[in-house]
């Protein structure tokens, strides 16, 4: 039981000046605040730097954990290897996967900043399986039994060049498949994606950046060129938050524990499929590229449950933008682009759906 | 001690030491304590139109300072004020201890050259389990 | 348990810093942090150092064009205390050397309190690290020191 109890004090207060003393002896001062406007440096001030963030950013996350649900989605596909390229199709009740993803600052003064980024994605798929026909349909067997993972590893560095404009550089290597814990991915299939922004910090509320980028987010690889702008309006309220054409999304806050996010973002890689050698009686199917890219238009609301510990809601549909499949020759990727005429070894097809991602994260200050 | 007092902020403090036997607590079972109510007053029914605003604190060596009560602005043309206090900064962490520093800072609108003298009330609740 | 009522009178008496050259003291002084948007004043309280702003590059708020205060303060009965003459930098306690430590520092545009640690590169220059948990995740600012003029 909890009692509360009342304790008072009486206290007479005495506000007091101290006259200057005539040594050196220094005494505490009462504080004229119009003597600290124009004051110089002892030596000289420290060059200053823009920060890589704006008012009222959406916070960064260093550490988040998540979990994706697709809802009810049917793949269809032509079947590798069959003689009548027939059609293939699957109904999958929902797909679900874990979402790991790190931005841990190794280096962070005010004149660089340098992350170690890693991030792990899955997505597994639910399905009726006595609707599975065996032993034909390999390809679409293994993405339905196994899923497909996405394990990366990388750096971001923001480098300011003075108050005023900043570089911005990021390369990871992600290693994407449909492996597993018992098969762990072979090293050879990593790719590389890199992205290189010069940039203007305007004010304290506007930055943007222009730059190129090496892309798996189309499924393709591609070289694209990216704008970077984060925006907040002078009311603190209204913001936006864009790296073009990848995610776009306009926030509103609501106070500094709570924001909402509304945009979209294109999330996509290319996916070594045959870790388990589902088509080792295939000969020339070996090095089989799924190109999975899928468009999220969502709203997301975060809020701080304690101090940095965020919790993140996010809804949405997913609009699907490849699932294509490519055969790699020499196990060597190569570029397609917006332009290639290369054909694919077949095109899949996945039908759009709902989606829903919770995540609890440790933000940055 | 005589003025002048300059235009800006300005602290004071006062020791406090801790007595929890006088009224029957014991440190061990306070589980919170909170600032519940801060007047201010001047002895002579002048006003507070020199001053801008108050803030209270308390701070000790064994324990980080916590700000728990503030007015901004001051009213015009009152002689005594009643601080907004909060009952969320956890103050038990000072009735844990043999003593502590009540910092009152206030900030004058102008320079002002004579003494200034008031008085404070102050109210601690302390929650303790039984 | 009986409520009980109780008083105390204190007399409170204005405490007059007096600074020794001690290796502590080196910090306490004007500071600007690299941004040069606010300017710091630290001070000895007891054993510890504080550090409260003494002068602000905008003092006043584009939305309310009033002197800014703290309005992102997680604790609503303290969101109206004014930005000037806050005491940012809390509890610092010497160490050794040149790093005092075991303090905070608070932002107030997002309301945060972060664990903070300085040093001293030299006797003009501090380097201010916030940080969450753990070092590693947080930054570290550069603050100089400003010449303090004599009053008349």
């Amino acid at each position: 039981m909890i009692k509360s109890i009342p304790l008072f004090l009486f206290l007479i207060f005495s506000f007091k000046a101290i006259a200057q003393p005539q040594d050196s002896t220094i005494t505490e001062q009462e504080e004229d605040f119009s003597m600290y406007d124009n004051l110089d440096y002892v030596d000289q001030g420290a060059k200053r730097f823009c920060t890589s963030k704006v008012i009222g950013l959406s916070p960064q996350k260093l550490i988040s954990i998540g979990y994706d649900v697709q809802g009810q989605t049917d793949i269809s596909s032509s079947s590798v290897g069959m003689l009548n390229q027939q059609t293939e199709f699957s109904n999958v009740r929902f797909s679900h996967g874990l979402r790991l993803q790190g931005n841990i600052p190794v280096l962070s003064r005010n004149n660089i900043i340098i992350q170690v980024i890693f991030n792990y994605l899955e997505q597994r798929y639910n399905y009726d399986q006595t609707l599975l026909p065996i032993p034909t349909y390999p390809f679409r067997r293994t993405i339905l039994q196994n899923g497909i993972r996405s394990t990366g590893l990388g750096t971001t560095i923001f480098k300011p060049l003075n108050e005023k404009s900043f570089l911005l550089f990021q390369a990871t290597g992600d290693n994407n498949g449909d492996y597993g814990w018992d098969n762990l991915p072979d090293l050879v299939n990593t790719r590389l994606s890199v992205a290189a922004i010069w940039g203007k910090k305007v004010s304290d509320r506007k930055m943007w950046g222009f730059g190129v980028s090496r892309t798996y987010r189309a499924g393709d690889l591609n070289y694209i060129p990216v704008f970077l702008l984060n925006w907040t309006a002078a009311n603190g309220k209204w913001g936006a938050e864009m790296l073009l054409p990848a995610r776009a999304n306009v926030r509103r806050t609501f106070n500094s524990r709570n924001i909402l996010l509304l945009g979209y973002e294109l999330e996509g890689q290319t996916y070594r499929i045959d870790s388990r050698n589902a088509f080792s009686a295939l000969p020339g199917y070996n090095n089989l590229e799924l190109r999975r890219s899928e468009l999220r238009v969502k709203a997301t609301y975060e809020f701080s449950l304690s101090g940095f510990i965020w919790l993140s809601f996010q809804a949405g549909f997913r609009y699907n933008y490849s699932f294509n499949v490519d055969t790699l020759p020499n196990n060597n990727d190569f570029f397609r682009g917006f332009t290639g005429t290369q054909p694919y070894l077949f095109e899949g097809k996945l039908s759009n759906t709902f989606y829903s991602l919770v995540s609890l994260n440790l933000v940055s200050p | 001690m005589e003025g002048p007092l300059f235009e800006g902020p300005n602290s004071v403090s006062a020791m406090h030491k801790v007595d929890l036997s006088s009224i029957g607590v014991s440190a061990d079972k306070i589980n919170h304590a909170y600032i519940s109510k801060v007047r201010v007053y001047l002895p002579d029914s002048s006003n507070f139109n020199l001053f801008g605003d108050f803030k209270f604190q308390l701070t000790a060596d064994e324990a980080s300072m916590v700000e728990c009560a503030q007015l901004n602005p001051i009213p015009s043309n009152v002689s005594s004020v009643d601080l907004k206090t909060s009952s969320e900064a956890d103050l038990k962490d000072f009735f844990k201890l043999s003593e502590f520093v009540i910092l009152m800072d206030g900030n004058l609108k102008e320079d002002y050259f004579e003494n200034v003298n008031f008085k404070a009330d102050l109210e601690f609740t302390i929650n303790v389990t039984e | 348990m009986r409520t009980t009522l109780f008083a105390i009178i204190c007399i409170f008496a204005f405490q007059v810093n007096l600074f020794s050259q001690t290796e502590a003291d080196r910090l306490t002084g004007v500071w600007e942090p690299s941004n040069g948007k606010a300017r710091v004043k630290i001070d000895k309280i007891g054993t510890k150092y504080f550090g409260k702003v003494v002068w602000l590059k905008e003092p006043i708020d584009p939305e309310t064009d009033k002197p800014k205060v703290d309005k992102n303060n997680p604790d609503k009965a303290l969101q109206n205390a004014p930005i000037k003459g806050y005491r940012l930098l809390k509890d610092f306690q010497f160490k050794e050397g040149n790093i005092w430590h075991e303090g905070t520092i608070y932002d107030p545009e997002n309301g945060s309190t972060y664990a903070c640690t300085i040093e001293m590169v030299d006797e003009n220059t501090l380097e201010i690290r916030g940080y969450i948990g753990i070092s590693a995740f947080g930054r570290t600012d550069v603050w100089k020191r400003l010449q303090i003029p004599k009053r008349d």
